[in-house]
């Protein structure tokens, strides 16, 4: 009986084996029937590209999650009128565009034969189209407020009117506004809760096959008609991987962009199979002060307490290498708005506690803190829990000079939140999109203005507020002249390095690692992908890179 | 003495809680570097000058290490004192007054008991401010409920006994009850408060590791997690002077302070 049973089984398994055998043969069969590149085809193996991401959500335009990372992978199928590269600025479905000489109309010409993954080509219908659409659903990523109206002059040409000049309209909104198929979201009243197979058509270089909502698993396919040429790889694994650097040596990816900086170094030195390229993280560390706080008011207090930070000392044990040192100035020293003619700070705790005597804050009753109007300079800082050695590190640098820190650590969103409610006295907290144009310095500026930006710098409360720094901020969203909007920004800088609304302490670099044996080619762009997105996916290396496997 | 009625794993055991005891106390003078200090090269591997190596901060990993053992050590014994303390006078007001106080002190309790108590503690300590006090507080009003528990149904038993009904006879207050049964409570005492301390330390271990409490102080928990955190512990053999010397202290403390209490027969 027993000897029967096994004999079924196993007759059952190489029957089975023999089915899959088959079903594969014809499917491979098949292949070349349909496509007609498929003799050429045959010849190569499956490209498959395999790379760490996090779970950012179904990645059409408005499921996915608002984060940068979110939007590239969106901008995977999605292709705006303008893109970026290394370089800086390219065409991508706009060939060429021209301006109108008061710079409010732009005038793009959009590239023939480029069609939606679903077969309908690209028209100026579908641009206008997706302005409107944006205009009229609020779209986290960009904002298209400042765009008036938005014409559809024949098949192939788009005319844009803007409200009032924008100098940033290129990069910030042409180069961010996904191009949607106007045939299938025009019916679509609840874009949020659009998550269907028609929602990911666009004509962006890659197709999604499918996402896993519970593990984050996105596998995109090639478009194999994208209009910029041939994509090098046919198929894209993103998924979320815990050891990036272990699953990039144990060969289960070939591309680790989450990789830490300390384990990338480490990489590099062991092993020269592998490449580590390195980029401006475009995310900014700042301390926040709460200036409903009256000491804090005090410029003087400020500087002292930066003149009392050491910047090399922080970036080398609190953040192991892995950032630049913070620019008084705000703007990163890389950026092509960065001025040096700011106010420097060199660590000197002589400086910091003359310049604190110099406005009468002493310690006058020897408990080891200074006072101000008799009330200890002792604070709350708030950190992010991953930043306790930096709060560490400042605790003591601010002791040396009498200011008295308690650390509470908390989580990123929490402090973010605190914040933006001015509930805080001394904070630590970053963000991104910390590159592009200077329009970020928004910011530190007290009253509403034309400028357009993600919101993360916002801090509520009292806040600091020069009329100066107002004016002139004004001024250059207008200027257009570059040398002298350059001259302005830098004006800024210099302001923003006197008065010191924030301690810019440190910005982060950015850090991947890849296998260069099976797909090479991986760069930096300029000011970021998108709005400043630091990473590594921009979806030209798709097209551009180069497959050695 | 005491100890030559203990076993040989007690002896040993409670030579080993002195020893922790002894280092606790000098740590202040035997501490190479001052914890607060990070100027020396950032992770060295050991060498005469860093017993242990640095961390990647630059601080002295032996030096935390003893620190460790001082804010360890008097988290417990304080907490251990303060818990009993409180479990034990509850008891005494809970069986001397009966009805309605003994029932509300009792719901408390079984409240308490039901919830684990690292829960609760954790609860606590996030929405304190970030002192080592608030985080021994915590600990304390929290875990008395075992002790209670464990004393009062001692007193119990004991309240039928001639000796405290001629107590209650010529109208003696709860103090006199105190005095007449506080050496039949002595091992309950005992015993719980070495639990308490063992429950302490684990706890204060917990919370640091989850970032919770001060967090600049530096204790067994904090140098585990910042072990945890460092991204290459796995190569150079860092795991054996940065992560295990922690672990193995945190260990050894906890397992002595056990096979104290066990009752061996």
């Amino acid at each position: 009986m027993k000897k029967f049973i096994s004999l079924i089984i196993i007759l059952l398994l190489s029957l089975s084996l023999a089915a899959c055998d088959t079903a594969g043969q014809t499917e491979k069969t098949e292949q070349p029937m349909t496509s007609e590149q498929g003799l050429k085809k045959t010849a190569r193996e499956e490209r498959v590209l395999r790379m760490d991401g996090d779970n950012l959500g179904y990645p059409s335009v408005f499921t996915s999650s608002p984060k940068g990372r979110g939007y590239l992978l969106v901008s995977f199928t999605f292709d705006t009128l303008v893109w970026k590269d290394e370089t800086g600025v390219i065409p991508l479905i706009a060939k060429d565009w021209s301006i109108s000489d008061d710079n409010k109309t732009y005038t793009f010409n959009l590239n023939e034969n480029i069609k939606f993954t679903d077969g309908t080509p690209l028209t100026a219908e579908d641009v206008k189209f997706s302005f409107d659409y944006l205009k009229e659903h609020p779209y986290q990523w960009v904002s298209v407020a400042p765009v008036e109206q938005v014409t559809a002059v024949d098949e192939k040409t788009v005319q844009i009117v803007l409200n009032e000049v924008y100098v940033p309209f290129v990069t910030d909104i042409a180069g961010n506004v996904p191009i949607m198929p106007k045939h299938i979201w025009e019916n679509v009243t609840e874009p949020e809760k659009f998550n269907t197979k028609e929602a990911i058509v666009g004509s962006g270089p890659l197709i999604l096959e499918s996402y896993d909502k519970e593990s984050g698993v996105y596998i995109y396919n090639a478009n194999k008609d994208y209009f910029m040429g041939e994509v090098q790889i046919d198929k894209l694994i993103m998924s979320s991987v815990k050891n990036t650097k272990e699953a990039l040596v144990a060969d289960e990816i070939d591309m680790a962009s989450n990789v830490k900086y300390g384990e990338a170094m480490k990489l590099k030195e062991e092993n020269s199979k592998y490449k580590v390229i390195e980029g401006p993280g475009l995310w900014v560390g700042r301390l926040y002060f709460n200036f409903g706080i009256e000491e804090l008011n005090i410029k003087e207090v400020r500087q002292a307490m930066y003149y009392a930070i050491n910047r090399d000392e922080l970036v080398q044990k609190a953040l192991k290498g892995a950032a630049e040192v913070g620019n008084p100035g705000h703007i990163h020293p890389t950026s092509e708005w960065y001025s040096s003619d700011i106010k420097n700070y060199d660590y000197d705790t002589e400086t910091a506690i003359e310049l604190l005597t110099s406005v009468g804050i002493t310690d006058t009753n020897e408990n080891g803190i200074v006072e101000y109007n008799g009330k200890d300079l002792s604070y709350e800082f708030i950190v992010p829990e991953e930043q306790v050695p930096l709060a560490e590190l400042i605790t003591k640098y601010l002791g040396d000079i009498g200011i008295k820190l308690e650390v509470k650590a908390m989580d990123q969103n929490t402090i973010a939140s605190l914040i933006k409610e001015g509930k805080f006295t001394l904070a630590f907290n970053g963000h991104g999109s910390f590159g592009g144009d200077p329009v970020l310095l928004k910011g530190f500026v007290s009253e509403e203005t034309a400028a357009s930006t993600p919101q993360v710098t916002t801090q509520g409360g009292q806040n600091w507020h020069n009329e100066e720094f107002n004016t002139i901020f004004n001024q250059q969203i207008v200027e257009l002249d570059r040398e002298k909007r350059y001259e302005l920004v830098g004006k800024l800088q210099n302001i923003i390095s006197d008065e010191l609304p924030t301690l810019t302490l440190y910005y982060k670099k950015s850090i991947s690692a890849y296998n260069p044996e099976v797909f090479d080619g991986w760069f930096f762009t300029k000011d970021g992908v998108s709005l400043a997105v630091p990473t590594i996916h921009n979806k030209l290396i798709f097209v551009r890179g180069q497959w050695n496997k | 003495m005491i100890i030559k009625n203990l076993s040989r794993t007690k002896r040993i055991c409670s030579f080993i809680i002195f020893i922790y005891i002894v280092i606790a106390i000098i740590s202040n003078f035997i501490m190479p570097f001052s914890i607060d200090d990070f100027s020396s090269e950032i992770l060295q591997t050991p060498s005469f000058k860093h017993i242990l190596g640095t961390d990647e901060m630059g601080h002295d990993l032996f030096s935390l290490l003893l620190n460790g053992f001082k804010i360890s050590i008097l988290i417990s014994i304080i907490s251990g004192i303060l818990s009993t303390t409180i479990g034990v006078i509850l008891s005494f007001v809970s069986c001397y007054y009966k009805g309605i106080i003994d029932n509300t002190i009792c719901h408390i309790a079984n409240l308490l008991i039901i919830i684990p108590e690292i829960i609760i503690i954790m609860f606590f300590a996030i929405f304190a401010s970030p002192t080592m006090i608030n985080t021994i507080l915590a600990i304390v009003f929290f875990s008395w409920t075992k002790v209670f528990k464990m004393a009062r149904s001692k007193l119990m038993g004991y309240m039928d006994k001639n000796k405290v009904k001629y107590t209650f006879l010529i109208k003696g207050n709860i103090f006199d009850i105190f005095k007449k049964l506080y050496y039949d409570l002595y091992p309950v005492v005992i015993t719980s408060f070495i639990l308490q301390c063992n429950k302490a330390v684990m706890y204060e271990t917990t919370l640091s590791f989850f970032g919770i409490g001060d967090p600049l102080s530096k204790t067994w928990g904090k140098l585990i997690k910042s072990a945890m955190n460092y991204e290459n512990l796995f190569y150079d053999n860092v795991i054996f002077w940065y992560l295990f010397p922690p672990v193995i202290c945190v260990f050894i403390y906890i397992l002595s302070l056990s096979l104290l209490i066990f009752d061996e027969k």
